[in-house]
Order: structure tokens, then sequence, then C-alpha cells
């Protein structure tokens, strides 16, 4: 090898590390979302792949021989490489994929082809047909989310302040039920809440049918079918999502803390709303995030818990795609929950994002 | 006249058979500062804890400007404290940590306003009002804790030991500085501190505590010249524990046979129990002793062969063993000539008040049943 010609390449490297880094990262990861979205065809195909290949060995040589300088900067983007290539293929690819089918059209109600062709109608089909599921998801997932802070705060609470030597049997306890499959777990659901199941059996001794029908929890004598199932079914799937992170930011604070705040004339009611309560929101936001958005495109609660009334964007996009063999509406309809929730969780860090106290 | 802000009236704290704190009586005067001085485990953050109001008294009371508050939680006692880690609330500004107080009385916001910077004034932290916590270093963040204290114009403060997360030079200087906010706000200050030096520079007067029990209260000086047990004479300095029995009186002066064999003359001191026959220990500072090469005859005096010479800039200290094995520790003016060489046989003389006996025997000084039965068969 010439050493006199390697000399400036190296020092060059150094100065240019990030350019060359960033610039290998792109292009390599331009080339998986090429492949992986189908943007080539035929001959150009192995070009591509060469390409990518030459770039990703090209950059592992030049971490290898490019001298401690050279090592020092272009390290980083090595070992981004396998995640942001692996993005690119099973995330990109597949959003590029979504999106264009989200503007194709069939050319016939029973084709399973599509052809590229801006159909933004498909957008007003999803908006138009399935309103009242984007509507059940938004709802049906807030509504679980704030069920479950409001179950899960105060679980947690108890168990990082009075838990005291019970605390891991206490979150074992809670978290045990999740080592079950979710599916099997809400099909569960479906036997303790069925119509001649023991909940509702045991609401018509006690008398509190008539009551659960006025709060809109039973509808026409059944648990089962009722929004309120859905409901509960998300609230329960996703309590420990909520749960965990807010018990981790509780467990972290100094209960001196709270004996400093007592000692500066706070009542507990005090301390806990100006101390524990703020120090704890981190773990509240962290949960709403964990629980929001995966809730909203759920549709497991919905199919085994609900009723045709209660169907959720997630059961439509599934019937789309797997039934009605409708890609386009399907993907337009997947692309408007993801840009929605998208939105929603950045307006949402925006207002409570608690940047300064991670 | 004296005015007591807190009493404390037998106070005692149980643990299930453990006695934390056994029976304490003592009573702090008004813009007093008063150390609670003991080796960990000695019970003096336990009846800090029990001021403050974080547990409650097994027995006896604790009485807060003549009314008993035993049963009163903390947020309802005009004390405040100064927490070991400080415990400043992280989320807040340093303004609002000190607001805290004032804000959950429920003082009109101007008037907090008025009296944080006051505080910061007086803490000299006016400009980092608005920093966070975690922005500002280690001696800043106790002169905060101590501001959002002190804001709240306690009867008195409490501090479990605040220097002990400090580096030593900066806990040097807020020695100094406690000292003057204490001065300049008049507060009595209730310190708890297992650091001698730190209780010696900073106190009006000292509680030193063993195992539950208060062993002694007074001055500094009186703590240090006049210890009233053993363990306060080991504790507080070093101190060289001899013992001995007691072979005459002659109403000022005391003849101890020591139990290295050989007789030493101590000044009786204001303790009149020492009788003939009595168990004592001569306690002979290390400052207070010099060594010499002249060896008394006819068995007085203690000698013995010096070991060691460490010199330490301003002063040396010389270490000699004595017959029995036991060290005697000598500490001298480094910049006048010793007259002993390690090797030498030595001895020590001191002045006729120098010494100080104290009753009984140190367990730990080598004082085993053979010795004591040496000592008692010499009498």
């Amino acid at each position: 090898m010439n050493t006199t010609l390697l000399v400036p390449a190296r020092q060059r490297v150094g100065r240019n590390a990030d350019r060359v880094g960033l610039g290998a990262l792109i292009v390599a990861s331009t080339c998986l979302v090429a492949l992986g979205a189908g943007w080539v065809g035929g001959a150009f195909r192995p070009v591509v792949v060469l390409v990518l290949v030459a770039v990703v060995v090209g950059l592992l040589v030049l971490v290898a021989i490019g001298g401690p300088q050279a090592r020092r900067l272009l390290a980083p983007y090595g070992l981004l490489q396998p995640g942001i290539l692996w993005l690119a293929l099973f995330f990109l690819a597949p959003v590029w994929s979504l999106l264009r089918i989200s503007l194709s059209t069939k050319p016939s109600r029973f084709s399973v082809d599509y052809t590229f062709s801006w159909a933004f109608e498909n957008y007003t089909t999803a908006f138009r047909d399935f309103g009242k599921q984007f509507e059940h998801a938004f709802v049906y997932a807030a509504v679980a989310t704030v069920l479950t802070v409001l179950i899960g705060y105060p679980l947690a609470y108890v168990i990082a302040f009075r838990g005291g030597k019970y605390k891991n049997i206490l979150l074992g306890l809670v978290v045990i039920p999740f080592f079950t499959s979710y599916l099997i777990r809400t099909i569960a659901w479906s036997t303790i809440l069925a119509d001649r199941g023991p909940t509702v059996a045991i609401l018509h001794n006690v008398g509190l049918v008539r009551l659960f029908e006025v709060l809109h929890i039973m509808n026409n004598g059944q648990l089962l079918n009722t929004p309120a199932a859905v409901i509960g079914g998300l609230t329960y799937n996703f309590l420990p999502f909520m749960l965990l992170p807010i018990y981790v930011s509780l467990e972290k604070i100094d209960t001196n803390l709270v004996n400093a705040a007592n000692d500066l004339y706070s009542s507990s009611v005090r301390a806990f709303r100006k101390i524990v309560l703020p120090l704890s929101i981190p773990g509240v936001f962290a949960g709403t995030l964990l629980t929001f958005i995966p809730a909203a495109g759920d549709f497991v609660n919905a199919q085994f818990l609900g009723s045709p009334n209660t169907t959720m964007i997630g059961n439509s996009i599934q019937d789309q795609f797997l039934k009605q063999n409708n890609y386009p509406v399907a993907s337009a309809m997947a692309a408007v929950l993801m840009v929605s929730i998208a939105s929603l969780v950045l307006i949402y860090t925006r207002l409570f994002g608690t940047g300064d106290l991670a | 006249m004296r005015k007591d802000v807190i009493e404390l009236d037998h106070l005692s704290k149980c643990y299930g058979d453990y006695v934390a704190v056994n029976d304490v009586n003592f009573a702090i005067a008004s813009g007093e500062f008063f150390a609670m001085l003991g080796p960990s485990g000695c019970g003096k953050t336990t009846t800090l804890k029990m001021i403050a109001g974080f547990e409650q008294p097994t027995s006896g009371r604790v009485v807060l400007d003549g009314v008993d508050v035993s049963a009163v939680p903390p947020y309802k006692r005009n004390v405040n404290t100064v927490f070991q880690q400080y415990v400043l609330f992280p989320h807040m500004s340093v303004f609002d940590n000190v607001a805290f107080g004032p804000r959950s009385r429920k003082t009109k916001e101007s008037d907090v306003r008025r009296s944080v910077m006051e505080m910061l004034e007086v803490v000299r932290l006016v400009d980092f009002a608005p920093r966070k916590p975690s922005q500002l270093s280690g001696g800043q963040q106790q002169r905060v804790a101590l501001a959002r204290a002190l804001v709240n114009y306690p009867r008195a403060l409490l501090l479990d030991e605040p220097l002990a997360a400090l580096d030593l030079k900066l806990r040097e200087a807020m020695q100094i500085e406690l000292k003057r906010i204490q001065r300049e706000v008049g507060i009595s200050f209730v310190f708890v501190t297992h650091d001698q030096g730190e209780a010696l520079t900073m106190s009006d007067r000292i509680a030193v505590m063993s195992q539950g029990v208060v062993e002694q209260i007074g001055t500094p000086s009186e703590i240090y010249r006049s210890p009233a047990t053993l363990f306060v004479a080991g504790f507080i300095g070093s101190a060289n524990l001899l013992p001995g029995v007691v072979t005459s009186t002659d109403g000022v002066d005391l003849v101890v046979k020591l139990e290295i064999g050989s007789t030493v003359k101590v000044a009786k001191g204001d303790n009149d129990n020492f009788v003939v026959g009595s168990k004592v220990s001569v306690m002979l500072r290390p400052e207070r002793i010099r060594p010499t090469s002249s060896i008394p005859a006819n068995g007085e005096g203690i000698e013995g062969i010096l070991t060691d010479l460490v010199f330490q800039g301003p002063t040396a200290r010389l270490i000699l063993r004595l017959a029995n094995g036991t060290e005697l520790i000598c500490i001298t003016d480094a910049w006048r000539d010793t007259p002993v060489q390690p090797g030498d046989r030595t001895s020590v003389t001191w002045e006729r008040d120098c010494g100080y006996v104290l009753a009984g025997w140190p367990d730990r000084a080598g004082a085993t049943t053979t010795n004591v039965d040496q000592i008692e068969a010499a009498l």
C-alpha cells in the first residue's frame, strides 16, 4: 500500500469525518429504502446493492485504517449504522410504501393491484366513512389513559412510599398477569364480562344493573359489547405501562424532601401537591405516552370486548387491509392515524413537556 | 435573665429494646449556639428529630417557649431544620426554595419577596435567586438550606451535621459563616455534630452524648479542661488517661499510685469525692506535659522509652512507651529542641495544675484484672 498517498488521506478523513460519516449513513439508508420500497427494479437493483455494501464496508474500512483521530471521529457513525439501517429498512421503507399506496387506486373493486395516481380521494374516504372510528379510538384511548393515571398513581405511590420490604413483591403482583399473552388476557375478560358470566350475575343480585345502565356502563343488561368494556380492557391492559414509570419517578424522591416541606410549615397535603406531585410528573408524562399511543391504535380490545358500535380505527384498518383488500383506503387511514397521534403527542409535549426535570 | 427557648424534660426514645435516647434533660437559651456532640449512634440526631417533631418521644416532654409540643406535628412547630444533605427542592429555584416556608404560612406575596431577598442577602446569594439547586456548589446549597430555614425566623434552628458533606476548606469557611449568620439573626442554633473541633470552634455550650446519655453539658473550655467523665476526656481532644489508686491526700493534691508502678502528685481540683483507695484516672493533655531526660528517683513521675518523634509543623509529637506497654503522647513546640532522642529513657513533667483526676478506670487502657490486682497488691 502506498503510504505517501495514505497520509494526506488520513488528514482529510480526520477533518471531514462528520461529513463522511453522515454522508455514508444517508447514502446507505437511501439505498435500503430504495430497495425496500421498490424504487428501483430490474438491472438497477444489483447496482444499488453494490453501492450499499460499498458504503457500509467503506465506512468500516475507514475506521479501521484511518488512524486514531479518524477512528475517534468516525466510530459514532459506525455505531449508529446498524440502528439507522434497521430503521431505514423496517420503518422508512414501509412508511414510504404506505404513503404511496394511500395515493393509489385500484382498477376494480375486486382487484388486488393498485396504481399510483395521486388519489387523494382515499383520504376523503378515510375521513368521511371512518370518522366515528377515529373518534372512538381517540376518546377511548384518552379515557383509558386518564383511568390508568387515576388507578396507577395511587398504587405506585403506596408501593413506593409504604411498600417497605414488600415493595418488590407488590411490583411483582402488578406485573405477573402480564406474563400471559395480551390476547389471552383480553379474551379472559370477555368471559368474565359475558352476559351469562359471573360479573353480570352478581350485578343482578346486588341490584346495581339499573345504576350501571344510567351510568352507561351497561347497555341492555350487557356489560360486554359496551364502550365501557372496551375502555376497561384498554385500562387493564395498559396499566403497567402507566404504573411502572410513575413508580420509578416516585421511588427516586427523597422522603426527606417531604420532611423538609413538613418542617417548613406544610401539611402533608401541601407537601404532596408542591413536592411529590411535581417531582413525579415526568413519570406520569412517560406513562401517558406509553399508554395513549398504543391504545389509540389498538384493535384487540374493541374486537373481543366491544360491538360493531364500538369499533376503533385499528379494527377498521385491519378490516380494510385484510378483509376488504382495500389497501389504498387502509393505507390512508393508517397514515391519518399516524399523523394525528404524532401531532397530539407533539402538542402534549409542548404543553406539559418536562424537559428540565428529566 | 436567661430565657429558655427549648427545654427537654426527661426525654427518652426507645426502638423496641434499644434505648436510643435515655432521660435527656437540658435547656437551650434564646440566642444560644448549642451543640450536641457525640459519636455516631449516640442519640444526638434522634434528640434533634424529637425537637423538630419527626420522631415522637417514648417518654418525657419537648417544651418550646414554655409550651409542651411533644404531640405537635412538625409543620406546626416554630422550629426549622437544616438537613444533613440539605434536601433542597430540586424542581424549584433558589428563590422558590427560600419562599417555601413563608408561602406555606400564606404570607402576602410582596412580603414573601422582601423577606426572601433579605435572607438571600444575609447568606450572600442574591444573584443566585433564579438558579436551580443543581446549578449551585455544595457550599452555596448549604447556604440556601440555611436561608430557607432562617427566613421563617424560627424560635430555634436545628442543624443536623450541616457541614459533614463539605470538604475541609469549605467546612472551615462555613463554620465562621454560620457563626456570623447566627450573630446577625440572633436565633438559637441547635447543632448536631460528631466533629469535636467543629463543636469547640462554634458553640456557646456543648452537650456531649454517648449511648443515649448526656455525659456533660458545658462551655467548650469547661468540657476540654474539666471533663466530667472518662468518655468526655477521651472524646474531646486527645488525652493520656492513666489508671491508678489514690494513696494519700493533703486537701490540695492527691497522690496517686499508677498502674505502671510509679506515683504521681496531681492537683485535686473541685472534686471532693476522692478518698484514699478511690479508683481514679489521671488525665494528662498531650500539650500540657513536657519531655525531660532527667529521670526522677524514688519511683515518682512517669517514665518510659521515647519510641517516636513526629514533626508536624508548628508542633512535634512524641510517643513514649511506658513500663506496661501503654503509649503516652506528648505534644511540644516544634521550634524548641527536644532534649531526648528516640530510644532514650524519657520522663515527662508538668506544672502542678496541669494534671486532672477523673473517677474510674478506662476500660480500654489496659487496666486488666491482673493489673488491677497488681495495683491493689502494691498498696
